[in-house]
């Protein structure tokens, strides 16, 4: 990997590409990632307002069992 | 649903798991009461619990959700904590022993020995969940459960077996899926 010459003393840094493929895939994976859970979450119908008020119910039925 | 279940379940679980492994436990005192709890949830099936969520939360995929995630919370904390108890305790003493915090310790010696069988047991939750979700739907959990008993009612086999081989289909690539990224783990 190449360097950037520096004073005497001070370590060299490695020069990162701002924009390399392995960041390019990367960003991808959690695009995709992104949209598969976004896609499972609304097919799923996910909504913690039903959790909410289900979830005192099942601790009533709990307590009375 | 298996995948928004089994991955509710797996972060849930991942505190827990720590908090339920002996070796590692914070406190004896909070070992036994997560160890009852884990076993309360791994008791109870996926299809009583969304039988239980249909009448507390409605009809519909989100009870499956429910269902499968708190089933999937103790059975998935129960075995990575049965992983981390099976680790060798060196690693974990020589980071303690540079003076780590027990965050630190958990995060830089536990779990990048253990994290190769934790992936591979949650893909093998994931891949159990979407054959579990089949029979969810029978219960009115949504899901292709729905879709399969509404083709089973409506005689149209030929869907039927459009669905089937779907769900083939998504257990092969998660078992390819999770081969692969076991071994990119190790």
């Amino acid at each position: 990997m190449a360097t950037v010459a520096r004073r005497a003393g001070e370590y060299s840094e490695p020069v990162v590409a701002w924009w390399s493929g392995r960041r390019l895939r990367f960003v991808v994976v959690l695009v995709l990632l992104g949209a598969f859970y976004s896609a499972s979450w609304h097919l799923a119908r996910v909504d913690p307002g039903r959790l909410l008020t289900g979830l005192p119910k099942m601790a009533g039925w709990a307590a009375k069992a | 649903m298996a995948a928004i279940g089994t991955t509710a379940a797996a972060l849930l679980a991942l505190p827990l798991c720590v908090i339920a492994a002996r070796n590692v436990t914070p406190s004896l005192a909070l070992y036994y009461p997560a160890r009852w709890f884990l076993n309360a949830l791994r008791g109870v099936d996926s299809f009583v619990f969304a039988l239980l969520f249909v009448a507390a939360v409605g009809l519909g995929p989100f009870a499956g959700v429910l269902g499968i995630a708190f089933h999937t919370w103790g059975s998935t904390a129960k075995l990575w904590a049965e992983a981390i108890e099976n680790i060798p305790p060196g690693p974990l003493e020589a980071a303690a022993a540079t003076g780590a915090s027990r965050v630190k310790v958990i995060a830089f010696a536990l779990l990048p020995d253990v994290a190769p069988s934790m992936v591979s047991v949650g893909l093998f939750w994931w891949e159990f969940n979407v054959r579990a979700s089949t029979v969810l739907g029978v219960v009115g959990a949504g899901g292709i459960g729905q879709e399969l008993k509404n083709s089973m009612d409506l005689l149209l086999f030929p869907r039927l077996l459009t669905i089937i081989l779907l769900i083939l289909v998504t257990v092969t690539v998660i078992d390819h899926t999770s081969e692969w990224l076991r071994r990119k783990l190790e």
